[in-house]
């Protein structure tokens, strides 16, 4: 009697389990129909510990893409936040960046319409989060070089703990110096043109997008935890646009696997349409106008 | 009235736009209606590899029997090659029958122009080359699926 009880307490807890499981066969399509070898993609293990350069920090050097699965995804199609997602919201979570009331109108509105606006630091990286594009480290004794594929970037940064120059000119990707503080490389940098948003920084997209003062200064960490993985946390501080410092989360970069992983030049120029935006609807035209003034 | 309208509307982009590219050089819901996707069936006539979309170009017949030239757009060249679609592959199925699920673009953004979410060339392979804003289209619920 006791037994059948049992069992059947464990028939009830079986069936939501079995309706489950009918309910994953018929969402997850058979892949091999489909291109793009996504039945192949997984977490990546860590693959092992990092190698480490002659002078004995951990070798940077690699191409990542912002998620656990080392290749490049595609955004309109999510393949489940286990793959896709840079952090886990419930193990590190991320506070918003906390703006003054006053910056608002000044400081947050997204990209204008039809701009293909260079992306600055540190949004040539942080908006890999809907991009999905690759992320080169290539580190030489005393020096890192970074690259984006889109926005298409080029950093150089001196790695020898130097400090910044006394008056920078202003540019796109501002003046970085980097120094080691144990295995995790930390990169500093100041003098970022006004006119560069800060995308993906906090909330992901384009709709969070700001921008910032003269006085903005980004701290980005770099930290190569195994061979498959390395992990991008940044700091912005900012104390006209924001109330403090904003820190993320440590996100989540895994190694490319292809041996054959093309680079792509990936300059946006080509087929743009003006002419659909001319002859848009003229009431969505206005929208965009009044978007396009509070610049 | 009208202005209400457009307020709903903008946060409505705004709402959606949050999850598209981020320095892409326009959102999608401007462009093109998600509530208006369909089915297309022609012929595939012919490709613009080139960014920051790729287009594809369709003749789909009417109903009527005529024939009507279709331009589709897609994401990116460089997530289209790493995700198993390359201009090779639109090249060795040129001229051929293909199917399309698109979205077609809003009045004045391009007549018999769209976007694309998932297409099938003549190789029976499903294609997965634009962004899924029908979110609960998965790739088997495709009338071409089969």
């Amino acid at each position: 009697m006791r037994t059948a009880v049992v069992l059947a307490i464990v028939a009830v807890l079986l069936i939501p389990l079995s309706a489950q499981n009918a309910q994953n066969a018929q969402t997850t399509p058979d892949w091999s129909r489909i291109a793009g070898n996504f039945g192949e993609v997984k977490v990546l293990p860590n693959g092992g510990p990092v190698s480490r350069t002659a002078d004995g920090h951990p070798d940077l050097t690699g191409r990542y893409y912002p998620n656990r699965a080392g290749r490049m995804l595609q955004g309109g199609y999510r393949l489940g936040d286990e793959i896709m997602d840079q952090y886990d919201p419930a193990v590190t979570p991320q506070e918003n960046p906390v703006f003054r009331p006053e910056t608002k109108d000044k400081y947050q509105y997204p990209t204008p319409y039809g701009i293909c606006a260079p992306g600055g630091t540190p949004t040539s990286i942080t908006t890999q989060a809907t991009e999905h594009g690759p992320m080169e480290l290539i580190q030489k004794p005393g020096v890192l070089w970074i690259l984006t594929e889109f926005p298409q970037t080029i950093r150089r940064i001196p790695t020898d703990g130097r400090p910044h120059s006394k008056n920078p000119d202003p540019s796109f990707n501002g003046e970085s110096v980097a120094h080691w503080e144990g295995d995790t490389l930390v990169v500093d940098t100041i003098a970022i043109d006004e006119r560069m948003r800060n995308i993906s920084v906090g909330r992901s997209g384009d709709a969070g997008a700001w921008t910032h003062s003269k006085e903005e200064r980004v701290i980005e960490r770099f930290t190569r935890t195994s061979k498959n993985y390395l992990t991008y946390q940044l700091t912005v501080i900012d104390p006209v646009v924001l109330v403090k410092p904003f820190t993320s989360a440590p996100l989540t970069w895994t190694l490319a696997q292809d041996p054959n992983d093309v680079w792509t030049e990936y300059l946006c120029t080509a087929n743009e349409e003006p002419f659909h935006y001319e002859n848009m609807n003229p009431e969505w035209k206005k929208l965009y106008e009044s978007q396009r003034q509070q610049n | 009235m009208k202005v209400k309208l457009a307020g709903v509307s903008m946060a409505v982009l705004l709402l959606l736009g949050a999850g598209n590219s981020a320095l892409a050089h326009h959102g999608f819901t401007i462009e093109f209606d998600p509530t208006k996707c369909m089915d297309l069936a022609g012929t595939l006539t012919g490709l613009e590899w080139d960014n920051p979309h790729a287009y594809l170009r369709m003749d789909v017949k009417s109903a009527d029997g005529k024939v009507v030239p279709w331009r589709l757009e897609m994401i990116t060249p460089n997530a289209l090659k790493r995700n198993g679609t390359t201009s090779e592959d639109f090249a060795t199925n040129m001229n051929k029958p293909m199917h399309a699920r698109a979205c077609p673009a809003r009045e004045g953004a391009g007549q018999n122009r769209g976007a694309a979410e998932y297409i099938k060339l003549a190789d029976g392979l499903i294609r997965i080359v634009g962004q899924v804003v029908e979110r609960d289209l998965t790739p088997q619920k495709l009338s071409f699926w089969n």
